[in-house]
């Protein structure tokens, strides 16, 4: 069999789900694997990590490392390096990951049951750290996009026309159906969590091609 | 658009990945627009057609 014969069962024509799916279980089964961790932390600091909370820690974990595992093996990722433009903006997304699975550890550790009886209040020092690391989103995400091709601005384009539609007309909706007695009060971080997702399934699925 | 980026590249006995590295693009890139699903920018698809030497219009085409 020659090169051209492998690669035309291989990878050439691969279909666009099987990247879409890997993109979607990298994704989702890393942040269940940071959750998890995070959540074992906040059961030891609270200190009733009991059977159940292992068990169901160590399912967590399990699910979320397998999903994470199987999106590498799917998702056909071009390489990370420093020598080409894809490589780079690989580099760059995956420190993104680290950054923010290291920040979801950390907040799922040690202020979940602040943010969930609506307490939440960082410290100074963690409020420097936060606005540091989102000030240096600026210049990088300035950066990334220059190590962008044009499929995957064609990509980022898209997700972002529907986020913003999502968030505009969304949000009008909801505090117009609040005020009128339909929907539940407004809420920040759910329009937050809906719109992040908007964005990350709109990407996932055009970048899958 | 129809174009004839996946005839090339067997030609050379390229894959789409070698194909990205010499474009500097993603296989994902390579893969949507031999699939039609994305057509390249102006700048891509001369460097396109440099690659190949040939012209635009001899890789790609909106006629048919």
């Amino acid at each position: 069999m020659t090169r051209s014969d492998q690669t035309s069962y291989d990878k050439v024509d691969r279909p666009a789900a099987r990247p879409f799916l890997g993109q979607v279980l990298f994704y989702f089964g890393f942040s269940l694997f940071a959750g998890a961790i995070g959540a074992a932390f906040m059961f030891m600091n609270r200190g009733d990590l009991g059977g159940i909370e292992i068990g169901v820690t160590a399912a967590l974990l399990a699910i979320g490392g397998g999903m994470t595992y199987a999106g590498i093996r799917f998702g056909d990722f071009d390489p990370p390096s420093l020598s080409s433009k894809t490589g780079r903006s690989q580099l760059l997304l995956l420190t993104y990951v680290v950054v923010g699975g290291a920040a979801g550890i950390y907040v799922n550790a040690f202020h979940t049951d602040s943010i969930l009886d609506g307490t939440f209040q960082p410290s100074r020092t963690e409020a420097i750290v936060a606005l540091v690391i989102l000030a240096a989103m600026i210049p990088s995400a300035f950066y990334q996009w220059r190590q962008f091709d044009d499929f995957q601005k064609a990509a980022m384009k898209d997700a972002t026309f529907w986020t913003f539609n999502v968030y505009f007309y969304g949000y009008i909706a909801w505090v117009i159906g609040a005020f009128g007695g339909i929907f539940p009060q407004f809420d920040h971080q759910v329009m937050f969590l809906i719109v992040t997702f908007t964005f990350l399934f709109i990407w996932a699925f055009k970048r899958s091609g | 658009m129809k174009n004839r980026l996946k005839v090339l590249r067997a030609e050379r006995d390229w894959s789409q990945a070698d194909l990205a590295g010499h474009l500097d693009v993603s296989r994902q890139a390579v893969n949507a627009i031999e699939t039609g699903k994305h057509d390249p920018s102006l700048p891509l698809a001369f460097r396109i057609a440099r690659l190949f030497d040939m012209k635009i219009e001899e890789i790609f085409n909106d006629q048919i």
